[in-house]
């Protein structure tokens, strides 16, 4: 019964990626389009892999990547640089959230 | 701090960007590789940042395709220092005489620095050097450092070791003196060790040789301690390098005499200071009158050197010679002072006296002879005695 259903519904090839991934033990930002964000205090955060920016405000900022939305709050926020693969935000970051589903507000 | 310095270098445009989708403006220019830094949100629909010169050409497609206006607010780093400064001919010349001027001058040597002098001074090194052919302004590339080296070596015997460095414009000479080996007994030659001092035996030890001494004997100066001739039981006799230390207990007696009217150098409160230039080996005063401007005064003289770096300094030189006044004033110092001051003087000079192991003081006089103060230290000292001589050279003792 078990195998019958793993036929209608075969895991997707990423996911089959993901899995071989970690048990592999290795990073899994080197093989899949995954965002890796990196923070320095407070003052400081750099997201590697981003989708682009969906809104750009001094308290809020919103950064898309696969599979989510990463929205970060706080004060004084600017984009300090930002490339095709790298953005990096300095400010006051009070909170950095991530929603799963990309329309949803922070 | 690096990226600053890099973005100067290649140039940079602020600009500022206004429209209804600037978030998308971002995105695009980020996705086509136009990096940019520094993004300030002014208001809804207007957002600062910087570029660099390249990517503000690559701009104006993605502003259009989002609706947007760029418009320069300012143009920073060197493309744009360098077109404004194209046309100051003047400038340019003396950027360009500066340079060549700095490129000659490093071949140069400006200064030298002598390192290891005791009993040669600074002074003849130098005049050594400058006879022969290393002197202040020397072009570095003509020095044979090598053969430099050698010859000074050969015409000072003082000198057992010299080294040259020509680092820049800066050349380091560092020497070492030969020992003083006049008198010495060199190699395996036979000879005899006398008494340079006199004073009763505490400690003998002979290596090697005959001892002609023994402890509690009283030794004068040029007594035999240990002859360098042996006779065997069989009548042989062979000659051999003696070799002996020996401790003698001394009474030296130390004197020193100070006027009792003395008179010390009080400032009055009143300097001048006077700056000279020296270039190369030139000096050129900055003050017209060269006699010195007080009859009493101590001078304090600070130089420096024009330097970039630890090897790159230039032959210019800023003296400021300050001259402070000072007056002579009678100096009132109790008897006790300068009893105090004498007896500290006095053990100074006993336990700087050559050989002189540890000292046990026996009296100490002060006492006023002839409108001076003497003071008078007999002390007990123990020292090390015994020199190496040739075979016979020794004076016999009368009984």
């Amino acid at each position: 019964m078990k195998q019958k259903r793993e036929k209608e519904h075969p895991a997707s090839w990423r996911e089959q990626i993901r899995q071989a991934v970690t048990e592999m033990d290795v990073p899994a930002y080197a093989f899949m389009d995954v965002p890796r964000i990196e923070m320095t205090g407070s003052g400081r955060l750099l997201m590697e892999r981003h989708h682009g920016i969906v809104e750009y405000g001094e308290q809020r900022i919103r950064i898309a990547a696969r599979g989510m939305t990463v929205c970060i709050t706080g004060r004084r926020l600017q984009l300090q640089a930002m490339t095709h693969g790298e953005i990096s935000v300095t400010g006051d970051i009070e909170a950095v959230q991530l929603n799963k589903e990309e329309d949803k507000e922070c | 701090m690096l990226m600053q310095c890099v973005n100067f270098v290649r140039g940079s445009v602020r600009i500022a960007i206004c429209g209804a989708g600037l978030e998308r403006f971002l995105n695009i220019c980020a996705a086509n590789g136009i990096a940019f830094w520094g993004v300030r949100r002014i208001s809804e629909e207007r957002m600062e940042a910087s570029v660099r010169i390249s990517g503000f050409f690559a701009l104006r497609p993605f502003a259009r395709r989002c609706m947007c206006r760029i418009r320069v607010l300012g143009k920073y780093g060197a493309p744009f220092y360098g077109k404004r400064a194209r046309r100051r001919y003047t400038l340019l010349a003396g950027m360009l005489v500066c340079g060549i001027l700095l490129y000659v001058m490093s071949g140069f040597v400006w200064t030298i620095g002598i390192e290891g002098c005791s009993s040669v001074t600074p002074a003849e090194v130098l005049a050594l050097l400058e006879q022969n052919g290393l002197g202040v302004g020397t072009r570095a590339g003509a020095v044979d450092v090598h053969k430099l080296q050698n010859t000074i070596l050969e015409k000072d015997a003082r000198l057992s070791y010299l080294v040259i460095n020509i680092k820049g414009s800066h050349a380091q000479i560092m020497v070492r003196e030969r020992e003083n080996t006049e008198g010495a007994i060199e190699g395996d030659e036979p000879c005899d060790v006398v008494a340079d001092k006199t004073g009763v035996v505490e400690k003998l030890i002979v290596r090697s040789g005959k001892a002609e001494t023994e402890v509690g004997k009283t030794l004068q100066d040029g007594d035999l301690i240990a002859s360098g001739t042996m006779v065997s039981q069989q009548g042989e006799t062979w000659l051999v390098q003696a070799d002996a230390e020996a401790q003698i207990r001394t009474w030296p007696t130390v004197r020193l005499a100070l006027s009792d009217s003395l008179d010390e150098a009080v400032e009055t409160g009143r300097q001048t200071t006077r700056w000279a230039v020296v270039i190369g080996t030139k000096r050129f005063n900055l003050y017209p009158v060269e006699s010195a401007p007080y009859a009493c005064y101590d001078k304090k003289v600070e130089k420096k050197t024009l330097s970039v770096s630890e090897n790159l300094r230039f032959p210019l030189t800023l003296v400021s010679e300050t001259y402070i006044e000072l007056e002579r004033r009678p100096l009132s110092v109790s008897e006790e002072r300068c009893s105090e001051t004498l007896h500290a003087r006095l053990l100074d000079m006993l336990t700087r006296q050559a050989g002189c192991l540890s000292v046990t003081e026996l009296g100490y006089t002060f006492e006023r002879q002839e409108g001076r103060w003497l003071a008078v230290l007999e002390a007990e000292c123990l020292e090390r005695c015994g020199v190496q001589v040739p075979l016979g050279s020794a004076v016999p003792r009368q009984p």
